[in-house]
C-alpha cells in the first residue's frame, strides 16, 4: 500500500499550489504513471478517494495518464515499446538499451477556481 | 485556471535518501540495501558473512514489520545492529534509515548492510541512499520470480541465488534463471550461495571488499 504515501505527497503539492494561487477549490487533478513503477492505478484511485475527502479537492476529477515503457537501442537506434520483462532490442537483439519512459510518477497539473 | 506542478511523488523520500548518501560518502561508509522475499535467506546469509568479513567493520540495520527476531540473531555476532520496525509498512524508507544512523558510530564503520522488509515488490522503489542493491532469490521460490518481479531484479547490482544445496530437490532451473536475469540487466552479477555450507560466501566477501575499496578510491 505504498500508493497511499505517494498520494499523500501529491496532496501536499496540491494544497500548497492551492494556497499559492488562492484557489477556492480544485476541480481536476492530473497524475502521470509509468508502467514500470510497480504502482497500481486502482490503489492510487482508492487513495485519492480517501485523501480528497474534506480537502480542497473533494469531488475533483482524477485523471491518471499511463505511460508505456519505451526504450532506445544504443546499437541500432531502434525506438521500441518494451514489455514488462524483456530488455532486449527486438530489431537487433542487442542488450544495450536505454529505457526512456515507464518510470514516471508525478503530479502533472491541477485545475481550480480562484477565490473571488 | 490550470496550474502546472510537475512534481515527483517520490521527491520526499528521494531527498532524504540523498541526505543519507551524502553522509555515507563523507564518512566513507559503503552501504548495501539487501532485498528478497520473506524466507529467502537474507538473515542467514548475514550470519554466514559476518564471521568471515572481520577486516571490514560492519554494522547491520534490520527492517521488519513488528518483531526483533532478525536483530536478535545478528546481535550474537557482536557487531552493531539496529532494529527498525515499520509498524506494518511493507518497505523501509530513507527517513527511517536516517533515524537508525543516529545510533551508529559512522566514523568507526566501513560497511552497513540494511536488510529490508521481506518483499519483492515495492522495496526497490524507495531509495535509501545505498551504494548497491543486492537481492536474494532462493531456489525454493521458483524459476519464474525474475519474470514476475522484474522491477526489483533489474535494479539489483548483485543477485544471490541462495539455498543452492537444495537445488536438486527442486525444479528450479538455474540456467534459465540466469538467462532471465541477464535479459533484465546486461552483465548481471550472480553468486550461487549456501549459507549453511558456506559455498559462495567468499565471492560475496570479495564483491563487498572490491566495492568498498572503489568507494574509498573513486
Amino acid at each position: 500500500m505504498h500508493e497511499m504515501s505517494f498520494m499523500a505527497e501529491a496532496f501536499r503539492h496540491i494544497n500548497s499550489a492551492a494556497i499559492q494561487h488562492q484557489l477556492q477549490y480544485v476541480n481536476k487533478v492530473v497524475l502521470v504513471l509509468g508502467e514500470l513503477t510497480c504502482v497500481d492505478k486502482n490503489a492510487l484511485e482508492f487513495a485519492y478517494i480517501v485523501l480528497s475527502k474534506d480537502s480542497i479537492a473533494e469531488g475533483a476529477e482524477l485523471v491518471i495518464k499511463l505511460i508505456k515503457a519505451r526504450a532506445y537501442c544504443e546499437a541500432c537506434g531502434d525506438l521500441f515499446v518494451i514489455n514488462h520483462f524483456s530488455r532486449i532490442c527486438p530489431a537487433c537483439g542487442e542488450k544495450d538499451i536505454k529505457v526512456i519512459s515507464g518510470y514516471e510518477l508525478y503530479l502533472a497539473e491541477i485545475e481550480g477556481i480562484e477565490k473571488r | 485556471m490550470k496550474i502546472e506542478i510537475n512534481k515527483k511523488l517520490t521527491a520526499e523520500n528521494d531527498m532524504a535518501a540523498e541526505d543519507n548518501r551524502r553522509l555515507f560518502l563523507e564518512k566513507g561508509v559503503y552501504v548495501i540495501n539487501l532485498l528478497g522475499s520473506p524466507g529467502a535467506g537474507k538473515t542467514s546469509m548475514l550470519e554466514a558473512l559476518i564471521p568471515v568479513i572481520d577486516d571490514l567493520k560492519l554494522a547491520v540495520i534490520e527492517g521488519d514489520l513488528y518483531t526483533e527476531r532478525d536483530a536478535e540473531r545478528i546481535e550474537r555476532y557482536d557487531i552493531p545492529v539496529i532494529q527498525l520496525n515499520t509498524g506494518g509498512i511493507c518497505h523501509l524508507e530513507a527517513a527511517m534509515v536516517a533515524e537508525a544512523l543516529k545510533e551508529l558510530d559512522l566514523d568507526n564503520l566501513d560497511v552497513i548492510i540494511i536488510e529490508n522488509v521481506g518483499n519483492l515488490i515495492c522495496t526497490a522503489s524507495f531509495d535509501l541512499g545505498e551504494d548497491n542493491l543486492i537481492t536474494v532469490l532462493s531456489v525454493t521460490e521458483g524459476t519464474d520470480k525474475p519474470e514476475k518481479y522484474p522491477h526489483i531484479f533489474e535494479k539489483s547490482d548483485l543477485v544471490i541465488i541462495s539455498k543452492i544445496d537444495l537445488l536438486e530437490m527442486t525444479d528450479f532451473d538455474i540456467i534459465k534463471t540466469k538467462q532471465n536475469l541477464e535479459l533484465l540487466k546486461k552483465d548481471m552479477r550472480i553468486i550461487e550461495l549456501c549459507s549453511k555450507e558456506g559455498q559462495g560466501v567468499e565471492d560475496l566477501v570479495s564483491f563487498l571488499k572490491s566495492r568498498y575499496s572503489c568507494k574509498q578510491n573513486p
